[in-house]
């Protein structure tokens, strides 16, 4: 029913082909920058939440 | 370096955490009330306002605004306040959040059952109130992004970023979907129809569930589970893969609520390929909560709360493998329209949005109140009963999907349908739906249990109103020793940006999704025998609205041999092109009505309101005498005319003045109709504008057909 009214919209074809690539480049972008993170600090922020983290972050700077 | 001194702010927190479990204990008991409706119509007490029909959505509006929203509220409240180690941003707009968001619940949960509704479904609420939400949605936003910028932590925590991409989303989500043209002060048409207003809502629809119940809820899971495990997150690096996948895909999926509404292959295969897609940032996060409790698996045997916490991630690593399984379009044939979607979102609503909830309030009140859990054992009770309230709703309900779809589809031998009467397959699940009650009563004894444990734990303790905080400043931190830079570190730090960015990525996907629905409104091929409704039948279709017929009866014949067999030829688009709003609904208690018009005389229509059962023995809808009572209030009609044209129904100038004495000729005929078989009715009640809509429903298409042959 929908058929005709989405082919009749120019160029749509390529919409669903692009957003994959788009979306497949992006996230092996974001892999790749994730593994190459430092780990201390993914650990720093991972031990945000705890309280232990917070006064560790405050020695630190103080 | 200077430490300065601060003071969070508990109250607003405890409110909220208070208004979570008032709102909880009353949208599930709504909910049992109409699950045992579904199988004793009578518990409606002969009331409209208690009726199947207009508490569903009371129920629906209540669990997802009411008990979540007030739970994503409280859990952002707190954890926000901590993770920025400030205060949050201005007392009077937490004030105003605060009860803003409850004064729009308590109108909801006036104005539902009274019948004021768009009936779009979650979005059902009448346009001042959706003016309210809107308001009341961005003083939250700016209370938080202001929280954000004055924070003494330099980076933001990945919980952080979901309120963030939460608090965006839902706001656009919301105005796109909520454009209504007010006929008064609690009518409305939205501005879109038909197919355009079918793909906004489902766009929205989808989308709600993403943003509203998932994303607010991923973020508390990050900050709440740690904290009451008191281990950090299991992967951080996953967290930011988590994130960025999550909401970049997620709003591709829409499409998977109109399969086999004949979208075109690609779209179809986007929407299916993009949900199955979404089983990997999905079960990332899942296994993200998990893998936190490694090695600690023997506290979990001991703690409620983490109990509780790992069965609600459980339940959501289920929903979201189920969600794509529907979404596959031979599943999605046999699975729509059935009890099989209502199983589904209740393993994500009672499983991943109650247990995370009760986990949190387990964890949370005892902080707050400066004291101990009153008792551990009832919580741990409350954890077992809800758990297989749980199972005793969701099994049955499945089974009752899966059942009743199969038997719609079946043939027999001699290719007719085997099941021809609809009601059949109804009264085949019954049994199913009364072990759906009990596990939902079952689910609700645990709510109390916890509303009394918590209780006694407040009473037991006293409220840190304002709890005293020191962390040093954050330009000291900003200017503080220099850190070797990490890409994501810098995103981390910069709010601003990260809104932007985030912003970016959703909208690719609402953009590319949202534009094609605005370009199909020209290009929708019209029909040349699909006229307006009538001055009657637009009177009447408001009263369909407003009885909330759509929540159990579909009007959209899908293009199988089942389905045509049963109902009459397929929908087609330029037939719906004057509905505002559209009424395809979602799910089918009742069979479809889309190709209704004719099937049966006036009378019929006319008994069959007043009891049902009379005319369907066994029938388990409600009656509905009151619309025999009621006289059918004309008042709006050339308003409503005049926006009619507004909207683009091309009724000729000057109907609105002849509307009234062509609603009354109509009115006669077919109370004259009803007076042939014996019924004597006032042409001026409201049954009688009913009759005339649900009769024209699908007739343009057949009384085509009959001039043509």
């Amino acid at each position: 029913m929908l058929k005709q009214l989405f082919e009749s919209i120019p160029g749509i074809q390529i919409y669903g082909v692009a957003v994959l690539i788009l979306f497949i480049a992006l996230f092996l972008l974001i892999i790749i920058r994730v593994i190459r993170t430092d780990k201390q600090y993914l650990k720093k922020m991972s031990e945000l939440p705890l309280d232990h983290a917070l006064k560790q972050g405050e020695e630190k700077h103080d | 370096m200077a430490v300065e001194t601060f003071q969070y702010d508990n109250k607003s927190v405890k409110n909220f955490a208070y208004a979570t479990v008032f709102w909880g204990a009353i949208g599930m008991l709504v909910g049992l009330w109409i699950a045992i409706e579904l199988f004793f119509p009578k518990l409606n007490l002969g009331f409209p306002i208690t009726t199947f029909s207009r508490l569903r959505s009371l129920h629906t509006n209540a669990v997802i605004f009411a008990f979540v929203g007030n739970g994503i509220f409280m859990g952002v409240y707190y954890s926000l306040q901590r993770l920025c180690k400030a205060r949050m941003y201005n007392d009077l707009l937490s004030t105003i959040h605060f009860w803003g968001w409850q004064i729009i619940i308590l109108s909801a949960a006036l104005t539902l059952p009274l019948g004021y509704t768009v009936s779009k479904e979650y979005a059902e609420l009448e346009w001042p109130i959706d003016l309210a939400i809107a308001v009341v949605w961005v003083v939250f936003g700016i209370n938080m992004i202001g929280t954000i910028l004055r924070r003494r932590e330099k980076h933001m925590y990945v919980a952080i970023w979901f309120y963030i991409a939460t608090f965006f989303t839902v706001t656009v989500l919301h105005m796109v979907n909520s454009i209504e043209w007010p006929v008064s002060f609690l009518k409305s048409y939205p501005v879109y129809a038909g197919v355009q207003d079918a793909l906004v809502q489902w766009w929205y629809g989808h989308n709600a569930v993403a943003f509203f119940l998932t994303t607010p809820y991923l973020g508390l899971m990050y900050y709440f589970l740690p904290k009451a495990a008191n281990r950090p997150v299991y992967s951080y690096r996953l967290s930011i893969v988590h994130f960025w996948a999550l909401i970049f895909i997620y709003i591709w999926a829409g499409p998977h609520h109109l399969l086999y509404s004949s979208l075109p292959d690609w779209a179809q295969s986007l929407g299916t390929a993009f949900s199955i897609m979404l089983i990997a940032p999905s079960w990332g996060g899942m296994l993200n909560g998990l893998l936190t409790l490694r090695g600690a698996w023997d506290r979990v045997r001991e703690d409620p709360v983490l109990k509780f916490m790992v069965v609600a991630i459980t339940a959501y690593g289920m929903a979201t493998f189920e969600g794509p399984v529907l979404a596959v379009k031979s599943v999605n044939a046999l699975s729509h329209f059935t009890d099989w979607t209502i199983a589904h979102v209740h393993v994500g609503a009672l499983g991943w949005n109650g247990l995370l909830t009760f986990g949190i309030l387990y964890w949370l009140i005892p902080r707050l109140f400066n004291t101990k859990l009153y008792s551990v054992k009832m919580a741990n009770f409350h954890f077992w009963i809800s758990t297989m309230g749980m199972v005793f709703y969701a099994i049955p309900i499945w089974w009752a999907g899966i059942a009743q779809g199969l038997m719609w589809k079946q043939f027999s031998a001699e290719g007719f349908l085997q099941y021809p009467i609809f009601l059949e397959t109804v009264l085949q699940i019954i049994p199913m739906y009364i072990i759906r009650a009990f596990g939902g009563t079952l689910y609700i004894t645990g709510v109390i249990i916890l509303i009394y444990n918590l209780a006694r734990t407040v009473r037991g303790g006293k409220l840190m109103d304002n709890e005293t905080a020191q962390a040093p400043a954050l330009a000291d931190i900003i200017h503080g020793p220099e850190e070797k830079k990490y890409w994501h570190r810098w995103l981390e730090v910069r709010p601003v940006q990260f809104f932007v960015l985030a912003t970016i990525a959703v909208m690719i996907g609402g953009i590319v999704e949202i534009i094609p629905i605005f370009m199909i409104k020209t290009n929708i091929p019209t029909i040349t025998s699909v006229k307006p409704y009538t001055p009657l039948e637009l009177e009447g279709r408001d009263i369909y609205i407003r009885e909330g017929c759509y929540v159990c009866h579909s009007q959209m014949v899908r293009p199988f041999r089942s389905e045509t067999e049963r109902y009459g030829e397929y929908s087609k688009a330029g037939e719906f092109i004057y509905d505002h709003p559209f009424q395809w609904g979602s799910k089918r208690t009742g069979p479809d009505l889309h190709r209704e018009g004719g099937k049966y005389p006036d009378a019929w229509h006319y008994n069959h309101m007043y009891d049902p059962g009379s005319m369907s023995p066994g029938s388990i809808m409600p009656n509905y005498p009151w619309l025999i009572e009621k006289r059918l209030d004309i008042s709006d009609l050339p308003k409503k005319i005049r926006i009619m044209q507004k909207l683009g129904v091309p009724y000729p100038p000057g109907y609105d003045q002849k509307a009234e004495q062509l609603l009354i000729q109509q009115a006669e005929q077919i109370a004259s109709r009803l007076r042939e078989s014996s019924i004597e009715v006032s042409p001026d009640r409201e049954i009688i504008a009913l009759i005339s809509y649900l009769q024209r429903l699908g007739m343009d298409i057949k009384t085509a057909h009959q001039t043509s042959n």
